[in-house]
């Protein structure tokens, strides 16, 4: 064809597609640009190392030195029969159980209260946020120092207001020492389930609102029936990352209760257990580990992790869907 | 060869002696400047990590006594946190980025996987002088026929207790286990402190305690005795050794399950508890939290007071040659420095007991005064030093559900036994 010569039909046609062939695959490529950063870390320091365990849970290696005896599934079959390691699986499970009720009802409710209009609302809104951003190590001392049996501020502020009968050795009785735990954790996690709720609240159109009310309804029924509905999407999001925040829970327990989950193993969690294998934790008097045992341990609480989180994931998606 | 060859060669030969000499001039300016600008004389730098930054003053009186016998190495002392050393040090040598000299925390550093199980470090075989050492020490650094440590220092634990509160209450220091818990209890009921401060929230102190208990029964032939075979932990009148805490148990510190370590410390140090199992090491850390304590140390006692008490004796602290030393012979020189008598000394007046005997502390001020308290009880060797005894503090860290009545002392004598290497003769 030469110069000036006009192009034929099928050329344009096919030059057309070809341009938005092109036009789509830059489309497509670049949320994947914007998102690779992020990827990148996530796969390098995440996904890499996750999958890097599992070969490494096949032998027997202390966590230095030459690794020399492949051992099989012996491991992950230890870990199955590893009676402390399935106590402080249900102490995770009752961690996540009380977490649930705490998120549903107490941070919801805050998230209701820190939606409505009055003065100072920002600064509450702040101070509800702040457990997040702080330090978790600082966050355990501080629990640490209220609760001490010896130098804990609890007690003495219980005595001074006459309340005697409710000063307790918090952390050093099995009966109380958990839920103390449980408490902490509350305590930190509300703070990213209040404002994801707050968020969801402000996604929801003030008018439905409104338009129940003209209907009749009142507070508790405009709750019940449009703004929990409505926050459905914000629900699954909170309930899954709760999933993930209660099972894989470890530097709060681990500064609070220390390496054996005191007292007596009572407060010990999966992700202490497995932090107490792979790393020294008898302060220098012993520096034996089982880095392949912890690998074992960690790969069964990811793939079992993985499945709670995905069946929850399916199930407050329906429910959503049901909702719309 | 024609002229013009000549040229060639005479101008390749220039260079070659102009190239030459910048490259000797670099080499010689290069080394000056690793000689630290001293006027470039030979010397060497030896990287060491010290794990207790707390005693950073003594480290650096020790190294000045090396300048001065070895003015031709330096030593580049990096100072780590004591609790984090072990991860620190396992992660740094898997990364291959160790120090030149290791410092150990007790004999698992010799013989552990951060050590010669995982082939990390050097045997220095002929380097140390062998007779000058005590003979547990002796035996610590030695495994599977090779010397593989420079012993720094030792420890010795054993019961610390507040003298004036002894006194008020008209106690004295027990000679039996029914001495023991009956002067436990007396304290106890009297109400005004609790008896031991026990924290237990890692359950190294509880450790301590049955490990005593246990080598107030078995003596020096503990080690020997439990690795042959000849005794176990489960024996009946070794099970009683747990049963002795539990009873003492009910004497410790409110809420001590949840107490930990550091926190512990205080309440004996500022008078809250009367006794604390502690190590020869411990007492400049109570001294330092309470200037005006008045301690008293003895040794644990045997159950029925036919023998003598004991303390337990091991290795606290040695140097290992990293097996990537950048110089093996200057790295393997200061860690056997370590061992001489002028080194030493510096150890007994400033970091902890010596791993050499017929030294004194030099001074005479109240912690010398202890030293020589704890140096004149009997002492039997401690399970850490061995590799074979070494993983009873895990089992123990295993089995706190001895205190919550979840483990009875049968099953937690039997928990412990499992972890001792059995190899009869």
């Amino acid at each position: 064809m030469s110069a000036g010569t006009v192009p034929s039909r099928g050329a344009a046609v096919a030059a057309r597609r070809g341009s938005e062939r092109a036009a789509a695959l830059r489309t497509a490529a670049r949320p994947l640009l914007f998102l690779a950063p992020a990827l990148l870390l996530y796969g390098g320091f995440l996904v890499l190392p996750t999958l890097g365990s599992i070969p490494l849970a096949l032998f027997d290696w202390s966590g230095a030195g030459p690794i020399r005896h492949f051992v099989g599934f012996d491991n992950f079959s230890a870990v199955l029969r590893d009676r402390q390691f399935r106590d402080a699986a249900l102490h995770n499970a009752w961690l996540f159980a009380g977490l649930f009720v705490f998120t549903n009802v107490v941070s919801l409710g805050l998230a209701i209260l820190l939606d409505r209009r009055y003065r100072l609302r920002d600064v509450y809104r702040a101070i509800v946020f702040l457990p997040y951003v702080l330090s978790t190590i600082a966050i355990g001392f501080v629990w640490q120092l209220l609760l001490s049996p010896n130098i804990g501020l609890l007690n003495p502020a219980l005595e001074a207001v006459g309340l005697d009968g409710l000063t307790h050795a918090w952390l050093a009785e099995p009966g109380t020492a958990l839920w103390v735990l449980i408490a902490a954790f509350a305590w930190q996690w509300n703070a990213l389930a209040t404002v994801t709720f707050l968020a969801g609240l402000q996604n929801v159109p003030r008018e439905l609102r409104e338009a129940a009310r003209i209907d009749g309804a009142r507070g508790w029924r405009v709750l019940k029936d449009v703004t929990v509905p409505a926050l459905a999407p914000a629900f699954t999001t909170v309930n899954v990352l709760l999933v993930i925040f209660a099972f894989r829970a470890f530097e709060l327990a681990y500064v609070i209760t220390g390496p054996v989950g005191a007292p007596g193993g009572s407060t010990l969690l999966m992700g202490v257990s497995i932090y107490a294998n792979a790393f020294p934790t008898s302060g220098g008097y012993s520096s034996a580990t089982n880095v392949s045992y912890a690998m074992a341990q960690g790969v069964t609480l990811s793939i079992v992790l993985g499945l709670v989180a995905l069946a929850m994931l399916v199930l407050l998606t329906r429910r959503e869907r049901r909702v719309r | 060869m024609t002229r013009l060859e000549e040229l060639r060669v005479s101008r390749r030969q220039a260079l070659q002696s102009v190239g030459g000499a910048l490259l000797a001039g670099g080499l010689v300016s290069g080394l000056a400047a690793c000689g630290g600008g001293d006027g470039g004389s030979s010397s060497t730098t030896v990287t060491a990590w010290f794990n207790r930054p707390e005693n950073r003053r003594a480290m650096e009186d020790l190294l000045a006594a090396f300048k001065r016998d070895h003015p031709d190495i330096a030593v580049d002392v990096a100072y780590k946190p004591t609790a984090e050393y072990p991860a620190v040090l396992k992660t740094a040598l898997v990364g291959g980025a160790g120090p030149d000299a290791i410092v150990t925390n007790g004999a698992n550093g010799i013989w552990g996987d951060t050590g010669a199980d995982g082939g990390y470090i050097l045997p220095l075989d002929g380097r140390l002088d062998l007779s000058a050492l005590q003979p547990s020490v002796q035996r610590a650094i030695t495994y599977r026929g090779h010397v593989y440590g420079a012993p720094v220092s030792t420890f010795r634990v054993g019961v610390y207790y507040q003298r004036e509160l002894f006194d008020k209450h008209g106690l004295s220091e027990p000679t039996s286990w029914d001495e023991l818990l009956a002067t436990s209890r007396a304290l106890s009921d009297a109400g005004d402190v609790a008896a031991w401060a026990m924290p237990a929230q890692d359950m190294i102190l509880p450790f301590f305690f049955y490990h005593l208990a246990v080598n107030s029964i078995l003596g020096d032939d503990s080690v020997a005795a439990l690795t042959s075979g000849r005794r176990k932990l489960t024996d009946p009148d070794l099970v009683r050794a747990a049963q002795l805490m539990i009873d003492a148990s009910k004497t410790f510190a409110e809420g001590y399950q949840a107490v930990a370590y550091a926190e512990g410390k205080a309440l004996f140090a500022q008078g809250r508890a009367a006794m604390i199992v502690g190590g020869s090491s411990d007492y400049a850390g109570y001294t330092e939290i309470n200037p005006q304590l008045d301690a008293g140390f003895f040794g644990f006692p045997s159950p029925d007071g036919s023998q003598a008490p004991t303390v337990l004796n091991g290795l606290s602290m040695a140097y290992t040659v990293n097996k990537k030393a950048s110089d093996r012979d200057a790295t393997a020189t200061f860690v056997t420095w370590l061992t001489s008598r002028a080194a030493q000394q510096v150890v007994l007046d400033q970091l902890g007991l010596p791993s050499i005997d017929g030294l004194a502390p030099s001074g005479s001020d109240t912690r010398s005064a202890m030293l020589r308290t704890i140096l004149g009880v009997d002492a039997s060797p401690s399970w850490l030093d061995f590799p074979t005894t070494g993983g009873t503090i895990v089992a123990v860290q295993r089995a706190p559900q001895l205190f919550t009545g979840k483990l009875t002392a049968e099953q937690f004598a039997a928990q412990v036994q499992r972890a001792i290497v059995v190899a009869p003769a």
